[in-house]
C-alpha cells in the first residue's frame, strides 16, 4: 500500500481501509481529515493511501448504517462532518477483527520458522 | 420528485464542502510543517488524489438511492393519476347512464299515464253510451 507503482488488489485496500476507519472511530468520533491523520499516525506513515479514497469508503459505510454523520462546528470554528460508529458498525468491527486474527495467525504459521521435518 | 431533487442538490454541495475542508486543512498543515505556501496547494492536491473523481464517486453512492426513490415516486404518481382519471370517467359514465335511465322511466310513466287516460275516456264513453236511453 505504501508504493504507488505496485498497488494491492482494490478489494484488499477497500476492506482494510474500512476496518481501519471503524477502529479509528471506535475510539472517538472524528471528521474525515482527522481520520486520515490518525490512520497515518498509527501506521507510522506506512499506510499512506490517497486520502481522497477515504471519502467513498465513509459514504459507503454511512449508507450501510455502520456510521452516523453529523455536521458540527470544530474547535477552530469550522463546519465539519463528524462520523461516529453505530451499533451495526461495532458489530462489523468485532467480526472483522476476529477474522483478521484468524487470518494473520494462519499466515504467521505458514510463513513462520520451518518446522523440523521428522525423518 | 422536486423534494428528492433538493435533497440531492444539498448533498452534492455538502460533499464538495467536506472535500474542500479536507484539502484546506491538508494545505494548512503542510504550510505549518514548513512547506512554502506556493507549493502547499499543489502538494495537498497530489496527496488527496483526483477531487472531481472522488466527489463523483461519493455522489454516485448517495444518489443511487435518491434516483431510485425519485423514479418510484414518478411511477406512483403516474399510476395514481391513471387510476384517478379512470375513477372519474367511470363515475361520469354511471351518472350519464343513470340520467338516461331516469329519462326512460319518465317517458314510460308518461306513456302509462296516457294509456290510463285514454282507457278512462274509453270507459266514460262506454258508460255514456250505456246510459243513453234506447232509441
Amino acid at each position: 500500500m505504501a508504493k504507488r507503482n505496485t498497488p494491492p488488489p482494490p478489494e484488499l485496500i477497500q476492506g482494510t481501509l474500512e476496518v481501519m476507519i471503524l477502529r479509528t472511530l471506535s475510539r472517538a468520533e472524528a471528521h474525515g481529515y482527522a481520520i486520515a491523520r490518525e490512520i497515518e499516525k498509527l501506521s507510522n506513515n506506512v499506510l499512506a493511501v490517497e486520502e481522497g479514497s477515504l471519502y467513498p469508503a465513509l459514504y459507503r459505510m454511512h449508507k450501510r448504517g455502520e456510521l452516523s454523520a453529523e455536521w458540527r462546528t470544530t474547535d477552530s470554528g469550522r463546519r465539519a462532518k463528524f462520523y461516529k460508529v453505530t451499533t451495526k458498525g461495532r458489530k462489523r468491527l468485532a467480526e472483522q477483527l476476529s477474522m483478521w486474527e484468524r487470518l494473520s495467525g494462519a499466515v504467521d504459521r505458514v510463513l513462520g520458522p520451518t518446522p523440523e521435518v521428522a525423518t | 420528485m422536486s423534494r428528492a431533487h433538493d435533497a440531492a442538490h444539498a448533498n452534492e454541495q455538502e460533499i464538495a464542502e467536506e472535500l474542500a475542508l479536507h484539502l484546506r486543512q491538508l494545505e494548512e498543515d503542510l504550510v505549518a510543517s514548513g512547506m512554502p505556501p506556493a507549493e502547499a496547494a499543489a502538494a495537498a492536491r497530489a496527496k488527496f488524489g483526483n477531487v472531481d473523481r472522488v466527489r463523483e464517486e461519493c455522489a454516485a453512492i448517495v444518489f443511487k438511492e435518491a434516483r431510485m426513490k425519485a423514479r418510484l415516486h414518478l411511477a406512483l404518481t403516474i399510476t395514481l393519476s391513471i387510476a384517478l382519471c379512470g375513477t372519474i370517467a367511470l363515475a361520469a359514465f354511471r351518472a350519464r347512464a343513470a340520467q338516461l335511465a331516469q329519462r326512460e322511466a319518465i317517458a314510460q310513466a308518461e306513456l302509462a299515464r296516457q294509456a290510463q287516460e285514454s282507457a278512462r275516456l274509453e270507459l266514460e264513453r262506454a258508460k255514456a253510451m250505456s246510459e243513453r236511453p234506447p232509441l
